[in-house]
């Protein structure tokens, strides 16, 4: 490159007031992403306007998400807050070749036999969504309000470890949210360092 | 509870849940294999004699590429625990963790082994014991070990050893020389090493101070803190090792917290520490309860403003004298002593007298000036120049208002000379028209904060009340000192330096320090903004200087009313403009990603038959055209809306780095280089080319006609 080019894309970068990547943040707009889902749906959290979304990174693979979802919690969690008509989208992020991704088969037989209450598993093998929320662990969970604000980005509860007989005594930062979020109180606890397994990104 | 009791408590839960995890016979001796990793408990005697110390160790044999993790296991991971149950009257210390390394899974980092590693804990046997007998240690152990997956890994241990009147056995224990190979290569304690923190916003910046890093050269440096949620243990760290002070810069966590008991951590460097007997880590902690050191807010302080108490006097004097030279201040100080002088009709004790007042004057106003700062930082507010700091968008305006004053100086432009004549302006006569003359003095001095002064400032903030106070008191002394001097001799007058051409020289010279401190801003944001975020601060200080110029260039007297309003407006803008562009987060704003799909001649000859319009940019990251086009283009919410409703298909052809494929394309179109801008009606037919100065109306006109 000459000196010339240079000096001229330094001026453009300067100019360009897009493009400087940031990993999602509590407070500000959530991220918007499109990916498709285990049935190969397409969803948007635009299509969600309105309505208050969690967003769980998982990766059956992983012994702390089996120890949420052996255990009954997950399923459970899911099932409050489909009831309470909020989105809960799973999104796997790992990619091709690594743990924690399927084929679609192999994710409808293990969606059945775990019992997700969902709203839809979403595929984001590129791992751009998970980078763009900075998604780090699984589980690794976020809560978005109906403004499209993101409200919650953590941990799933207050202990972390990979034992299941610590659910019942750790508090579910989730459940808190979306509590919060319903009785239009602030939320106490937004951020909390998330457990669990590392994402299995694609390397690029 | 003495650890007698509570090893008597826990025997006696032993035979409670006699059937759970305490139970005899469960915990296994030597080595136990849980597939990714080898788990044993070993010691570093074969045999034990009554009241002697040594160690056992938890030893991890992990398989190739899995790890277990540090005690802060970094983005993810769990750190490994064991739970002991002692024979009866043994005393242990807590586990010892060996130097972590970084496990690098982008874009995660942890901190762990790899390998086989030894967590050491020291145990000494009571003096009671009996020879003979063996005595026997059980560990529940458990662990996290990843590779790409992770799983969690436990095996309850034990180990059994001799008691013998010597401690010694024909062979020596398995593991000894490996042992003593970790214990020599843990962390040592920095010691008489500090640890002082600065809370940055987005970093931290943690200084250490310590003897052993004089002279040094850090190899490949790392500070792994050993609080969780503090460090993001994915981005770089920086470093600035000055003499024995290392500052270091940590990106914080998304997830950051405060820890309750302040900072620890191990300082890394490959090339070992000397002064450490050659470890490869030293470790420095905030020793104790921080409100015990009456350290709390200052903490941050130190860090940032490491000089002493009597060191800031100093300073304060110095800066203040400084601030009599600035160019804001200097003329008046001749013409207010002659001021005393014609006042006091050469009476030298009523001359003193006036002296004496403005300095009770300057003084007065520099109290009521800290005792405010005070009052809000007691009351809860972060006020202050140190605290200040911390905001990134607040540091970004005390650069700009440096970087002017520096300019100003250097000649690019005049200023203050409204100051000197608002001071012009007091007219009061006897005593009182003096005190206040202190007063006007101060206000109008204090906006021009010189070398030195600022640094005081800080520091003195970060003080007791009472220590505050004498610091501004020392900085008002420093500055009404000529002045009492001047007025104690008014001879001396006649021995200063008239005002005029040399004054011109001092105060380019004086831009320097002005420039240094712009440095000093610069690198401060560069922790809260990264290396592309300096780009935008100093991009925007280009600007800044771009309307500094325009204001000295045409808002000059000799020009037209009318030049030099629209001069200053636009030097105006400019500035705000600069500042604008430095301030952090505006320029990140989240923008929705455009679905651009890459070039190739394929791509387009099935789009261009799929019914929809195909719109190609050719572009190159060089190309600012380019660039102004698509931000011109792209910013406009009717083209968006337009690329949302999926009306236009989107294709980039990037010419950044050589690429034939494009060069032909362009040559088919006559162009040897960027922006070419093409549509495609979609029905088969041939594109039309856009202008190559393409505006959101010229771009949506072009797309309706195809409608």
């Amino acid at each position: 490159m000459t000196l010339i080019q240079r000096l001229v894309s330094c001026v453009a970068a300067t100019l360009l007031f897009a493009g400087s990547l940031s990993a999602a943040q509590v407070g500000a707009s959530a991220p918007a992403f499109s990916l498709v889902d285990t049935q190969g749906n397409e969803h948007s959290l635009s299509d969600f306007e309105g309505k208050v979304v969690v967003l769980e990174w998982t990766n059956f693979g992983c012994p702390f998400v089996k120890k949420h979802y052996n255990s009954g919690n997950m399923q459970g969690l899911q099932e409050h807050a489909t009831g309470k008509d909020v989105v809960w989208l799973s999104i796997c992020s790992s990619a091709p070749g690594k743990q924690g991704n399927m084929s679609s088969e192999e994710w409808s037989s293990a969606l059945e036999e775990k019992g997700s209450k969902a709203t839809a598993v979403l595929i984001d093998e590129s791992g751009e969504v998970g980078r763009a929320y900075g998604a780090k662990a699984t589980p690794h969970m976020f809560v978005i309000d109906e403004s499209g604000t993101l409200v919650y980005d953590g941990a799933i509860d207050s202990i972390a470890s990979a034992s299941p007989s610590d659910i019942e005594k750790a508090e579910n930062y989730v459940k808190s949210a979306l509590a919060s979020l319903f009785a239009g109180e602030p939320i106490e606890t937004a951020k909390a360092k998330p457990y669990g397994c590392g994402i299995k990104y694609a390397q690029n | 509870m003495n650890p007698f009791l509570r090893v008597k408590l826990l025997l006696l839960a032993a035979v409670f849940y006699g059937a759970s995890v305490w139970g005899q016979g469960q915990f296994s001796l030597g080595p136990v294999d849980t597939g990714e990793a080898e788990a044993e408990l070993v010691a570093d005697v074969a045999a034990i004699a009554p009241g002697q110390e040594f160690q056992v160790a938890l030893r991890l044999e992990m398989s190739p590429h899995w790890h277990v993790y540090w005690i802060n296991p970094g983005d993810t991971g769990l750190v490994p625990e064991i739970e002991w149950n002692l024979p009866e009257g043994f005393e242990m210390g807590p586990l010892e963790f060996p130097t972590p390394h970084r496990i690098p899974t982008p874009p995660l980092v942890s901190y762990g082994y790899e390998d086989e590693i030894f967590l050491l804990a020291k145990v000494k046997a009571p003096a009671s014991l009996e020879t003979g007998s063996t005595v026997r240690f059980e560990g529940a152990a458990s662990w996290l070990i990843c590779k790409e997956a992770c799983i969690p890994g436990s095996a309850d241990l034990a180990l059994e050893l001799p008691v013998t009147e010597t401690g010694e056995t024909f062979a020596p224990a398995e593991y000894a020389s490996k042992m003593a190979e970790t214990r020599d290569a843990l962390p040592r304690e920095a010691e008489g090493g500090v640890l002082a923190y600065e809370d940055l916003g987005d970093t931290l910046i943690v200084t250490l101070k310590w003897s052993g890093l004089q002279g040094m050269t850090l190899e490949d440096p790392y500070f792994y803190i050993e609080q969780e949620a503090v460090s993001d243990s994915a981005k770089e760290q920086s470093f600035d090792l000055n003499g024995d002070v290392l500052r270091i810069g940590i990106p914080k966590t998304d997830y950051f917290e405060e820890p309750e008991n302040g900072y620890s951590g191990l300082l890394y460097s490959a090339n070992g520490f000397e002064a450490a007997g050659g470890v490869d880590a030293v470790r420095f902690h905030v020793p104790g309860d921080l409100a015990s050191m009456g350290a709390t807010p200052s903490v941050a302080g130190e860090a940032a403003f490491d000089i002493g108490f009597t060191q800031a006097l100093l300073y304060a004097f110095l800066g203040g004298m400084i601030l009599n030279l600035m160019p804001c201040v200097f003329p008046v100080l001749s013409i207010k002593v002659l001021g005393f002088v014609q006042q006091s009709g050469e009476d030298k004790g009523k001359v003193l007298k006036h002296g004496i007042m403005f300095t009770i004057g300057v003084l007065a106003s520099f109290w009521l000036l800290a005792g405010t700062l005070i009052a809000l930082r007691s009351a809860g507010e972060s006020l202050g120049w140190g605290f200040q700091l911390q905001q990134p968008e607040f540091v970004a305006v005390m650069l700009v208002v440096m970087f002017l004053f520096g300019l100003s100086m250097s000649g690019v432009f005049e200023m203050g000379t409204s100051a000197i004549s608002l001071q012009g302006k007091v007219k009061g006569d006897g005593y009182s028209g003096s005190f206040f003359s202190g007063v006007i003095a101060t206000a109008v001095a204090t906006p021009c904060t010189g070398p030195f002064m600022g640094q005081a400032l800080g520091y003195a903030l970060t003080l007791s009340a009472f220590q505050s106070l004498t610091v501004f008191t020392f900085l008002a002394l420093g500055m009404a000192t000529p002045y009492l001097v001047l007025s104690a001799n008014p001879s001396l007058i006649n021995k200063l330096p008239r005002p005029g051409a040399w004054m011109e020289t001092f105060k380019q010279v004086m831009a320097f320090p002005m420039y240094a401190t712009c440095i000093w801003l610069v690198w401060l944001l560069g922790a809260h903004l990264g290396n592309d975020g300096l780009v935008y601060v100093l991009g925007g200080l280009l600007v800044v200087a771009i309307g500094a110029w325009i204001y000295g260039r045409w808002s000059t007297p000799v020009k037209s009313k009318s030049t030099r309003r629209f001069a200053s407006g636009l030097a105006l803008l400019s500035v705000l403009g600069g500042i604008w562009l430095m301030m952090p987060g505006e320029a990140g704003e989240e923008k929705e990603e455009i679905p651009w799909q890459t070039y190739s001649p394929a791509l387009v000859d099935e789009l261009s038959t799929s019914g929809k319009p195909v719109f190609i940019d050719f572009t190159a990251d060089w190309c600012l055209t380019c660039k102004a086009n698509e931000i011109r283009l792209f910013s406009s919410d009717e083209v968006l809306d337009r690329i949302d409703d999926g009306e236009v298909q989107l294709v980039r052809g990037d010419w950044t780095k050589k690429d034939s494929v494009i060069t032909e394309a362009l040559a088919k179109y006559g162009r040897s280089s960027v922006p070419l801008y093409l549509l495609y009606d979609g029905d088969g037919s041939e594109p039309r080319v856009l202008p190559q100065v393409l505006s959101p109306s010229t771009f949506l006109a072009a797309l309706d006609e195809i409608d």
